[in-house]
């Protein structure tokens, strides 16, 4: 084989990778557009203030909790400020060596109870159960540290109410998200799972663990985020909603039936992106039981996040979700392309495998063909060029129809000159931010080769591990 | 064939800038949009505010000149506004709310709304004509008492009920007895809205008619029954009842609105083979019973299931006729270590 045959490959593989995932977007881009405008002519006119309430379930919430003493009590009381009929909070105070018990304690007034606790789902040994006196919808689990997973899955054997919603010790909710994210179960009763926007809470105005004021972080870090997340929600995740084939409901607030998740085995411990595979055991699982289910996506910004500002915290993070990423798709590898798993099975794990998990390896290559193609001299430098200017302008494209799905929905950024700023950073993250992600991403993929290569193949669970030894999984 | 001969410069180029420029334009139809919601925001909160004052005065007892919306949807926003103080409203200001609503012939738009299929003016719709407690509205309601959509067909069930009582039981009843998956619980709720002596004669008699699992699924719905008059009708239908959670049922209503005497009836279930019984009974007991059925609850402390031992122990814990001395002896009396510390429990909670 020639050099000219293999650079002639190389570019034909590059260009179908690249038209293939920019098709993808497109339409994408195209279902998100036409969901949200159905989304919004049937959300427009909700406000009912409270005369829904008797018909809303009942929802426990799980917050998992270590070495959380500073945050806890006010992350417990923005639970109490939502705006929801009947809610049960179950906050897993997972081995904390901190004061994290005993500020639960003091703050709530916490005594030993008798209540059941089914052991349905296996988790590290419970120690006791507390319940406030004063709020008796207030309960505290402590128990041996098992990790995040181990411990919503104490959360949801303790569970009693239909819905159990999960979420994370530092997620910043709206008042009315509960309220929000139970709508897909209220409107389909199919619905197992439903996950709402997380956006980035980076200079926004927060008051007693509620969002107060959206505003854009005067940092360039965040704001790149800003652009990201409003992409990877506004279109990722709106674009497959419609079939079916929303992949991640985010661990910072995800609503889902109790039976289902009980049903599945719960958050599988060890994993590092655990809400991830949550969501891909479901649709395996129920498409194994040929099972009719949707999994929803609610675009309304329910769910603020604090993203980090420096550089290192996020290449942590990135490399992180790709490792997760990859866990996650290896461990249900038997929904690529499995027959009865409908869409999901066959366009959006896929999608997932190919593009958002190998994906990084074809891009990080196609930046290392194009140097040295460059250096060589067998790509020209106007063609080049070109060449960069199409990825950059698709680029800037797709931000920009997340910015109109934005701005015909829930306008959240309407300060003078946000939609400027947005606009401007979403082309400013094609020199240099966009590289570096892809590289991080690399960087996961080999983490996950290298330290996880014993999990190739694994399909089914192999059972609960008491003792993680991630500890990016078991600190939060 | 490579690339450049596939794609030319300028083809590449031209895309490059396509997008630039489709980029752009997008852009700025994002602020024009934003433009054209903002007025929108305005004129929601116009017609709101515009409103609130008009119906504040009905309200009041005065009855200022009340225009219809001129656009369809701004009736929505209407809607809402009349259910939210409709809902807060005292009796008196919901008399002049209802009053406000006929003036301006809301049931006729609201029974257009019900003709459709569009949720969210449903919804709205059937409120209004749920408070408004209007007859001709329940054949248009009755077709969505089937509809998929959980919160159209509860909310269609609890219209129902709120307009006829009778239909509205029947409905539930129906779908209780018929079907597995009912909402029970929201059931129970509707059942609120509900004569309680009407209630009760229409339960009974759908009971009497029913297979044994239809009678259990039944039984949850005398939850919200306070009035002890059935209480005959129950004593009767649990001593000849013979499925578990059928014979949990009675005793679950025993315990809401039972009698002492009524203990020696419940007595016997604390032998029964069912650990759920079981468990019911001491319940009941714990609620119900005398000093009378202390031995058999000292008894059922010895029982298998540690939740029967446990709910025995709390009964007679939570018996007023028992001090804290003779807690004591009792404690003191115990021989089964498994009873004993039942009893410890109960007394440590």
């Amino acid at each position: 084989m020639t050099l000219n045959t293999v650079i002639w490959v190389a570019e034909w593989i590059f260009l179908v990778y690249f038209i293939s995932l920019n098709s993808i977007y497109l339409l994408l881009n195209f279902t998100s557009l036409v969901s949200i405008r159905r989304y919004m002519k049937m959300a427009r006119f909700i406000d009912f203030g409270d005369s829904l309430d008797e018909l809303m379930p009942p929802i426990t919430v799980v917050v998992p909790a270590r070495n959380e003493e500073r945050h806890i009590i006010d992350t417990v009381k923005s639970i109490q400020n939502l705006d929801y009929p009947e809610v049960q909070i179950v906050v897993v105070n997972d081995g904390s060596t901190d004061y994290t018990q005993q500020s639960l304690t003091e703050a709530f007034d916490l005594v030993p109870t008798d209540e059941i606790y089914r052991d349905k789902i296996k988790t590290a040994p419970v120690e006791s159960i507390l319940r406030s006196r004063d709020n008796t919808n207030i309960h505290v689990i402590n128990k041996e540290n098992g990790g995040k997973a181990d411990a919503l899955n104490a959360g949801i054997n303790y569970c009693k109410t239909p819905l159990v919603c999960c979420i994370d010790g530092d997620s910043i909710l709206e008042e009315a998200s509960l309220k929000t994210l139970v709508r897909p179960f209220l409107y389909d009763k199919r619905t197992v799972a439903a996950g709402g926007t997380v956006r980035v809470a980076n200079g926004c105005e927060i008051k007693n663990g509620l969002m107060e004021k959206a505003r854009l972080p005067d940092t360039i870090l965040p704001l790149f985020q800003v652009v990201e997340y409003l992409r990877a929600f506004l279109f990722g995740r709106l674009g497959w909603e419609p079939f079916n084939g929303v992949m991640i409901i985010s661990g910072a607030f995800g609503l889902y039936r109790r039976d289902t998740v009980a049903e599945v085995g719960g958050y599988q411990p060890g994993n590092i992106a655990e809400d991830m595979e949550l969501v891909m055991r479901i649709h395996r699982h129920l498409s194994d039981k040929d099972e009719e289910y949707r999994i929803r996506y609610v675009p309304d910004p329910v769910c603020w996040t604090e993203v980090p500002a420096d550089l290192d915290s996020l290449r942590n993070q990135r490399i992180r979700w790709q490792h997760g990423l990859m866990q996650s798709v290896m461990q249900n590898f038997s929904l690529f392309f499995k027959p009865g798993s409908g869409f999901a099975g066959w366009f959006a794990f896929p999608y997932q495998v190919l593009f958002e998990g190998f994906g990084a390896i074809v891009e990080a290559l196609g930046y290392l063909f194009v140097a040295v193609g460059l250096l060589l001299g067998f790509i020209s430098y106007p063609y080049a060029a070109a060449f960069f200017l199409v990825a950059i302008g698709f680029g800037i494209f797709v931000s920009i129809i997340s910015f109109l799905i934005e701005s015909i929905s829930f306008n959240i950024y309407d300060d003078e000159g946000d939609l400027a700023r947005m606009f401007q950073t979403a082309v400013l993250e094609n020199f240099g931010y966009r590289q570096l992600n892809s590289f991080w991403r690399l960087i996961g993929i080999g983490r996950y080769f290298l330290t996880d290569s014993a999990n190739w193949g694994t399909i089914e669970r192999k059972g609960f591990n008491r003792h993680i030894e991630n500890e990016e999984t078991t600190d939060k | 064939m490579s690339l450049p001969t596939v794609f030319s410069l300028r083809l590449v180029l031209l895309t490059g800038f396509g997008f630039f420029f489709l980029s752009l334009s997008l852009l700025l139809y994002c602020l024009i949009n934003r433009r054209k919601q903002h007025m929108e925001k305005q004129l929601r909160e116009e017609i709101t505010r515009e409103y609130r004052s008009l119906f504040n005065e009905w309200m009041a007892g005065h009855r200022p000149e009340l225009a219809q919306p001129n656009r369809h949807h701004e009736w929505i926003y209407l809607l809402n506004l009349w259910n939210d103080l409709y809902r807060d409203a005292d009796p008196d200001q919901q008399d002049h709310l209802i009053e406000a609503a006929n003036e301006m012939d809301v049931t006729d738009t609201a029974l257009k709304f019900v003709e459709g299929n569009d949720h969210e003016y449903l919804l709205s719709a059937f409120q209004v004509l749920g408070a408004l407690r209007c007859e001709k509205s329940l054949p248009a309601i009755e077709k969505h008492v089937n509809a998929t959509a959980p919160i159209v067909h509860l909310n269609a069930v609890r219209t129902i009920v709120m307009i006829n009582q009778k239909k509205g039981l029947e409905h539930i009843i129906r779908d209780t007895r018929d079907n597995p998956d009912a909402p029970i619980t929201y059931y129970i709720d509707f059942c609120d809205y509900i004569d309680q002596e009407h209630l009760c004669d229409q339960l009974i008699n759908a009971i009497e008619n029913s297979s044994e699992d239809e009678e259990a699924r039944l039984i949850s719905l005398f939850q919200s029954v306070e009035d002890s008059e059935i209480l005959p009708s129950i004593r009767k239908r649990l001593k000849e009842a013979d499925h578990p959670e059928v014979i949990s049922g009675y005793l679950q209503i025993i315990r809401n609105i039972g009698q002492p005497d009524d203990e020696t009836l419940v007595e016997p279930f604390l032998r029964h083979e069912s650990e759920f019984v079981r468990i019911q009974a001491a319940n009941t007991l714990a609620t119900i019973g005398t000093d009378t059925v202390r031995q058999s609850l000292l008894e059922a402390m010895t029982d298998e299931s540690w939740w029967v031992r446990l709910r025995a122990a709390q009964a007679v814990v939570k018996n007023p006729s028992i001090n804290g001395n003779q807690l004591d002896s009792i404690f003191e009396s115990l021989e089964d270590p498994y009873a004993r510390d039942a009893f410890n429990e109960a007394m440590t909670q």
